[in-house]
């Protein structure tokens, strides 16, 4: 099968088949499920990748990125500019920071390694932090989109310190730089001509093809420049975000490709690299980083949102949704590996962590923190009195 | 002999005899009515934010269909009745709006559509009845 293009594409389709039909069974998402199928295919059935595998899979993940920045909303940034800034800031830099210094000093890690392991670590989930304050009636109030606001942020703080830190600083990082600016600044209003323009005939999806060429090149460009090409794809994904608010079914076409034929390589390749042995061998060390992740995030959050007026236990809420962690610690994590900054031990040590803080933090948080009725209601401004059984109304 | 009631309904055979049942209960006391739908198959830990909203929108969509359902029924019957859709658990969000709304009565259908997590750490209809603050009615299949 090594050599058959045809049957190797075969067995990696069929395991994000599988975690499909898993995932609609058990209701965790696709990308846990596909993560976990990898692990049970690197381990025990010698699944392997091929280059093809490794450009879906990076792309990807660059997709992946790109959608992160473009689900953000502009006006509501804007807003809460101020706390979402200080939040997301502290989010970032106190873990990136801690978990660098304890990998490098006591755990002994290379330089490098454990700045990987600080990014890794540093990163916040905005996807798992939205589903979680869905299903707390929190994800349309000013409280929620604020929350939301700091995860940006500090995903901001991860793609810098992932595409900055490992640079070489020479001439081609300068014209990287310069060449992704100019993109940048041109970008929203050219995306949006595209789409005016060209918009009735969608068949031919222009406006996809445009944005994938973009991606493309900006990727080869950070590539040229010994960056990582996440960066200019989330940068992209944020300049267009109003383009992306407005145009719903362009979002949807991006995001169905990307379910179908991109990301399920990345998520399994990002499992295929986890050695069980190495878990349990590990397992000290992966509950220190975990535990250090959530103190580093309560030492920064906590305050930070003390001094924003957060209530109490929204604040403890907002803390706990801030540690949580996925893809982009997966990115950040596969990164190193790729690059040989960490060892596939290392690597899964990081990657188990990045999973048990989606995990972990969500469950303390919605058992232990999650706003009560009244509190759901006061946050949203909604009665919480008898009078409201006749008012036909929606969690927002 | 009730004031107000919350009934949960999901489109399911066993939900719609519980709130046929509640309807009933409500006209007999003039009580009002809460019907309480609870989106539950919402992706846990997503990768991206659309897959958590593209699922909802879906959802939505099959909501809609039922508070029409539920609307037509309530003023075919002459019954006061709001409609409520809620994200998470559904025992959890039952349990929770029934507490807001102060409801003094709470009717659930015995088998719901919770799926494979039933299974493993047992019905909505166990779990509601665990931890619901009022009297709850558990309607089973059989004569009205």
């Amino acid at each position: 099968m090594a050599h058959n293009v045809w049957l190797l594409a075969a067995a990696w389709m069929a395991l994000a088949l599988l975690a499909s039909l898993i995932s609609i069974r058990v209701g965790i998402s696709v990308a846990l499920i596909e993560i976990a199928l990898g692990v049970v295919a690197g381990n025990f059935l010698q699944l392997h990748t091929a280059d093809w595998i490794n450009f879906l899979a990076t792309f990807g993940a660059g997709l992946l990125t790109f959608l992160a920045g473009a689900e953000i909303d502009p006006l509501s940034l804007k807003t809460h500019w101020r706390p979402a800034a200080a939040i997301g800031v502290v989010s970032f830099l106190l873990p990136f920071l801690g978990v660098w210094l304890v990998a490098y000093r006591l755990l002994g890690w290379e330089w490098h390694a454990a700045q990987i392991a600080g990014i890794a670590l540093s990163t916040t989930s905005v996807a798992v932090v939205y589903a979680v304050m869905v299903e707390s009636g929190l994800s349309a109030t000013p409280m929620g989109k604020l929350i939301l606001a700091a995860c940006f942020i500090t995903d901001v703080g991860t793609v810098l310190a992932l595409g900055v830190l490992f640079a070489d600083l020479n001439a081609a990082l300068l014209v990287f730089v310069a060449v992704l600016a100019v993109v940048l600044l041109v970008l929203p209003r050219l995306t949006r001509e595209i789409i005016q323009r060209l918009g009735a005939t969608r068949i031919s999806e222009p406006e996809v093809k445009f944005l994938f060429l973009v991606l493309f090149f900006l990727g080869g460009l950070a590539t040229w420049a010994k960056s990582e090409a996440v960066l200019p794809a989330y940068l992209t994904g944020l300049v267009v975000s109003g383009v992306f608010l407005r145009d719903r079914v362009l979002v949807h076409r991006i995001r169905s490709i990307a379910f179908a034929l991109l990301t399920p390589f990345y998520f399994i390749k990002a499992g295929l690299y986890v050695s069980l042995p190495a878990i349990w061998a590990s397992a000290p060390v992966i509950g220190v980083l975990l535990l250090l992740k959530l103190i580093a995030k309560g030492i920064g959050v906590w305050p930070t949102g003390a001094v924003f007026g957060l209530p109490r236990r929204l604040n403890a809420y907002t803390t706990l949704l801030m540690s949580t962690g996925l893809t982009f610690g997966t990115i950040s994590a596969l990164f190193g590996l790729e690059h040989h900054f960490i060892t596939q031990g290392q690597y899964t040590m990081l990657v188990t962590v990045v999973i048990l803080s989606a995990v972990v933090p969500t469950v303390i948080a919605q058992s232990y923190f999650g706003p009560t009725p009244e509190e759901a209601a006061f946050v949203a401004g909604r009665p919480a009195s008898p009078a409201a059984p006749l008012d036909a109304s929606r969690n927002p | 002999m009730y004031q107000s009631i919350v009934v949960g309904f999901d489109g399911s055979d066993s939900s719609r005899r519980a709130l046929h049942k509640a309807v009933r209960l409500a006209k007999l006391s003039g009580a009002e009515m809460l019907v309480t739908m609870v989106e539950e198959h919402l992706p846990k830990y997503p990768s991206a934010m659309s897959e958590t909203t593209e699922e909802r929108e879906a959802v939505d969509a099959y909501f809609a269909e039922l508070t029409k359902e539920v609307e037509t029924l309530g003023s075919e019957q002459d019954v006061r009745l709001g409609v409520r859709v809620a994200a998470g658990h559904p025992a959890r969000v039952l349990c929770d709006v029934t507490k807001e709304v102060r409801a003094d009565l709470l009717v659930i259908g015995a088998s719901g559509r919770s799926g494979l997590w039933a299974g493993v750490l047992g019905s909505t209809a166990d779990r509601v009845v665990d931890h619901a603050p009022c009297s709850v009615l558990v309607v089973r299949k059989g004569p009205a």
